[in-house]
């Protein structure tokens, strides 16, 4: 009637056991496999970012953390409205703006409001209107841009602070979700 | 088990066919990219003495097409317009000569080659600092590369359209 000599792991203490388990091994493999999943999902699926700077304010605040979706825009052209993540220095500095002209579509800004193909667009999400560059008043653009086949405007939604780009649609990093 | 060695071995030998395909002849995408890489890295270099400028500004040159055109105007607060790659060589030497350092780094490189496979367009995102400043001029480039001769040499640079308000 020999007692059956109990595992290694059995007869750790209890908070040891708490930790790694009953299988230690398994629980190694769990632990691997959930870094090599995270590194993959945070890497090249939902990467995390730090909203710094008011340039998407109301919509975003200063420090919020935000998910950019890598993958949205595989199968799909981005839209008017979708706020994005476009490169700015490299993949390191991204910028957040909302895409307001697609590509083909002409572009101008009368008394600081966005036209697109000579059509005023409305937007409820913005927040005032576009400054000229010395704050001397409401900024316009000399000229009507045409946007390049490829090219998206994209600006933040706090017009007086915001800047506005040209960027090529390969430089849309993703979708902020 | 005999049987899937012939098997191995053949997984091998298309292994290695296909490692030397990519190696002799690599997508034109990957040959521009480390191209335009080459470029900003021998345009950041610091030569001293004559000699050793010269070759690295005829080095510079080598990567343009003779009949360059670039426009750089709107690049920070510079405007530089350069057509031919005479005037382009003439002006990297004085800027050597003159002591000026250069620092370019291209952040981002996107490279779209034409159905025709002789010209192809990067979109870059170019850093450059100039005299070691602290923070970079950030630019957005538009590069027209032509295929001469198996080389892919820089036709045109022009800055990405800007948006300006008054």
């Amino acid at each position: 009637m020999d007692a059956e000599e109990p595992s290694p792991a059995a007869r750790s203490p209890n908070w040891l056991r708490f930790i790694y388990g009953r299988n230690p091994a398994l629980t190694l493999v769990r632990i691997l496999s959930l870094i090599f999943i995270s590194i993959v999902v945070f890497k090249f699926v939902l990467l995390p970012i730090r909203v710094t700077g008011q340039s998407m304010f109301p919509t975003y605040r200063n420090g919020q953390i935000r998910f950019v979706n890598r993958l949205n825009y595989l199968w799909k052209a981005p839209q008017r409205g979708d706020i994005v993540a476009v490169e700015f220095q490299g993949k390191e500095v991204l910028l957040l703006k909302r895409i307001v002209g697609l590509p083909g579509e002409h572009f101008h800004v009368f008394n600081g409001e966005l036209y697109i193909n000579g059509q005023k667009l409305v937007e409820p999400y913005a927040n005032g209107k576009v400054l000229s560059p010395n704050n001397k008043g409401l900024g316009s653009t000399r000229e009507v841009i045409n946007l390049g086949p490829t090219e998206y405007m994209v600006i933040g939604d706090n017009r007086p602070v915001s800047e506005g780009y040209i960027k090529d649609g390969k430089q849309i990093v993703g979708k902020v979700l | 088990m005999k049987f899937a060695q012939p098997i191995l071995k053949f997984a091998l030998l298309i292994v290695v066919a296909v490692g030397l395909w990519i190696f002799l002849f690599p997508a034109p995408e990957k040959v521009i990219r480390k191209k335009l890489e080459k470029l900003a890295q021998t345009v950041s270099e610091n030569p001293q003495g004559n000699i050793s400028r010269v070759a690295n500004v005829n080095r510079i040159g080598s990567f343009f097409h003779p009949k360059i055109s670039i426009n750089l105007e709107g690049f920070g607060r510079e405007v530089a317009s350069i057509n031919g790659r005479g005037e382009l060589e003439q002006m990297a030497l004085g800027v050597r000569q003159n002591n000026f350092r250069i620092s370019v780094r291209f952040s981002t490189i996107h490279i779209v080659v034409d159905a025709d496979e002789s010209n192809a367009t990067a979109i870059v995102g170019a850093e450059v600092k100039l005299n070691e400043q602290a923070e970079p001029i950030v630019q957005d480039l538009h590069v027209r590369l032509e295929k001469v001769d198996r080389a892919w040499l820089i036709r045109s640079v022009e800055p990405a359209k800007a948006f300006k308000v008054e």
